[in-house]
């Protein structure tokens, strides 16, 4: 019976991994499988190896939900990068179009107010079922996008 | 302009501005229901992983290997290795590995050596993970040996003959003997040199009353020889007569009981024969003759002097 407990003892240790947790920006909400495990960096924690989700939460930065399959090793160094957040209004002075970010975030309406990421961003811009424009757009601060259709509005 | 004028312009403003918002017109702007991500990967993980340092002493008591195979297996799978390494001789047969083989479900895992350049039978042993430095125990390395076994057995009952001895000779003059078990089994572990001969004599010597018996064996065709011995008479021939052996080796075996009767053959010393009749000093016996290739025994009649064969209980 000792040598059992001593076994699983040994066991439940073995498979513990040592995690350390960075980010950029620092002081970002953790939470592990759902848990709270704290505010980056987080040095203290130890996860058993398998299937671990992590979520990322700041203020002004976009939510970050990874998951990953934790390997065996004695030490995991984690380290994410939250990307900042901005305001961004769009305007279109032309109302028959509508409109496509990113190949996936689709609108009609002339005005519209997004959260987005800071990055490039791909405008797609329709009339009916043609694309009648493609524009990058770079994000780096809360702004606003006025879009001037240029072609025939016959 | 004075203060009423002000008062009348913030109560215009403030309607419009009521107006507006009770409306959602003009003044909002519809808020896009997701945020805008570009989902590029901004994670990195960096693992750290301990290590075990692995050796396995060897004893090479037969061969010059040319190179080994060190191979390692999880207790997971035992099929397919985690590591697969080539080392020279003279390389320590040793290897250091990720401590993540050893996980809680892998305390049993596997260490295969196979020494290359000749026939030499892989390697294998056991392992846990015991700390950081793991010493397995020592392996011998040796050529796959020769092996000759058998069995001494009597033909009419297939019962072992106690006290049976064998005794493997080889042209090269080297000569071994062993004595058969009780269940009248022998075997010759013999190093590969012995191949360098491409034949040996089996021989046995049963004790009192059987004929030596002699088998020759190539030893071009494998390493594992099986040669049989069947002694003594068959269950049939037993039946024939009294048991009885000849005493002197070329004793005449005649058609009659006179001195002039004909020669059949001569018979060899510890030659079983069975006698039926027994007139004076001569004796009317059965011997029994046996092909190499296992055909039905023969049997032919013949007369023995008294004096030159005697009882024997077998």
């Amino acid at each position: 019976m000792r040598k059992m407990i001593l076994l699983l003892v040994i066991t439940s240790l073995w498979g513990q991994v040592q995690v350390h947790i960075e980010s950029i920006p620092p002081d970002v909400d953790v939470l592990i499988d759902g848990a709270k495990a704290g505010t980056t960096p987080i040095d203290d924690l130890t996860l058993h190896p398998g299937k671990h989700s992590f979520y990322l939460e700041k203020e002004g930065y976009t939510i970050l939900h990874y998951t990953t399959y934790l390997v065996g090793a004695e030490k995991a160094v984690l380290r994410f990068r939250l990307k900042e957040k901005y305001s961004v209004t769009f305007k279109s002075d032309y109302e028959p179009l509508h409109y496509r970010l990113d190949g996936k975030y689709a609108w009609t309406e002339e005005k519209m107010r997004f959260d987005m990421e800071a990055g490039r961003h791909t405008l797609e811009v329709f009339l009916g079922d043609s694309l009648v424009d493609q524009q990058e757009v770079l994000i780096r601060e809360s702004t606003t996008i006025r879009y001037h259709y240029q072609g025939d509005r016959n | 302009m004075t203060r009423n004028r002000y008062l009348q312009l913030l109560t215009v403003f403030i309607g419009v501005c009521s107006v507006g918002l009770l409306t959602r017109c003009s003044f909002s702007v519809p808020h896009y229901p997701e945020p805008i991500l570009l989902g590029e990967s901004s994670v990195s993980i960096e693992y750290t992983f301990g290590t075990v340092d692995i050796a396995w002493p060897v004893k090479i008591i037969d061969g010059h290997p040319t190179a080994y195979r060190l191979r390692f297996y999880s207790g997971k799978d035992t099929t397919k290795p985690v590591i697969d390494r080539m080392l020279l001789p003279g390389d320590p047969i040793a290897a250091r590995l990720p401590r993540s083989l050893f996980l809680p479900d892998t305390l049993v895992n596997w260490a295969e050596l196979i020494p290359l350049g000749g026939d030499y039978p892989a390697r294998r042993q056991s392992f846990s993970y015991t700390g950081p430095i793991i010493t397995l125990d020592t392996t011998v390395i040796q050529l796959r040996p020769v092996i000759i076994e058998g069995a001494v057995r009597l033909l009419r009952n297939g019962a072992p003959v106690p006290a049976s001895r064998v005794t493997v000779t080889f042209p090269s003059g080297r000569e071994e003997t062993l004595p058969c078990d009780t269940s009248g089994a022998y075997r010759f572990v013999f190093p590969a040199q012995v191949l360098d001969d491409s034949s040996c004599t089996v021989r046995t010597v049963a004790p009192g009353s059987y004929p030596a018996e002699m088998k020759s064996v190539t030893l071009n065709a494998g390493k594992q020889y099986r040669v049989d011995f069947w002694v003594g008479p068959t269950a049939e021939f037993f039946g024939k007569g009294a048991p009885y052996i000849v005493l002197e080796d070329l004793l005449p075996f005649r058609t009659g009981p006179e001195n002039g009767a004909t020669i059949q053959f001569l018979l060899p010393r510890d030659e079983i024969i069975m006698v039926t009749t027994v007139a004076g000093n001569r004796l009317k016996a059965i011997v029994e003759l046996r092909s190499e290739t296992g055909e039905k025994p023969h049997y032919v009649e013949g007369w023995v002097p008294a004096s030159k064969v005697k009882p024997v209980e077998l």
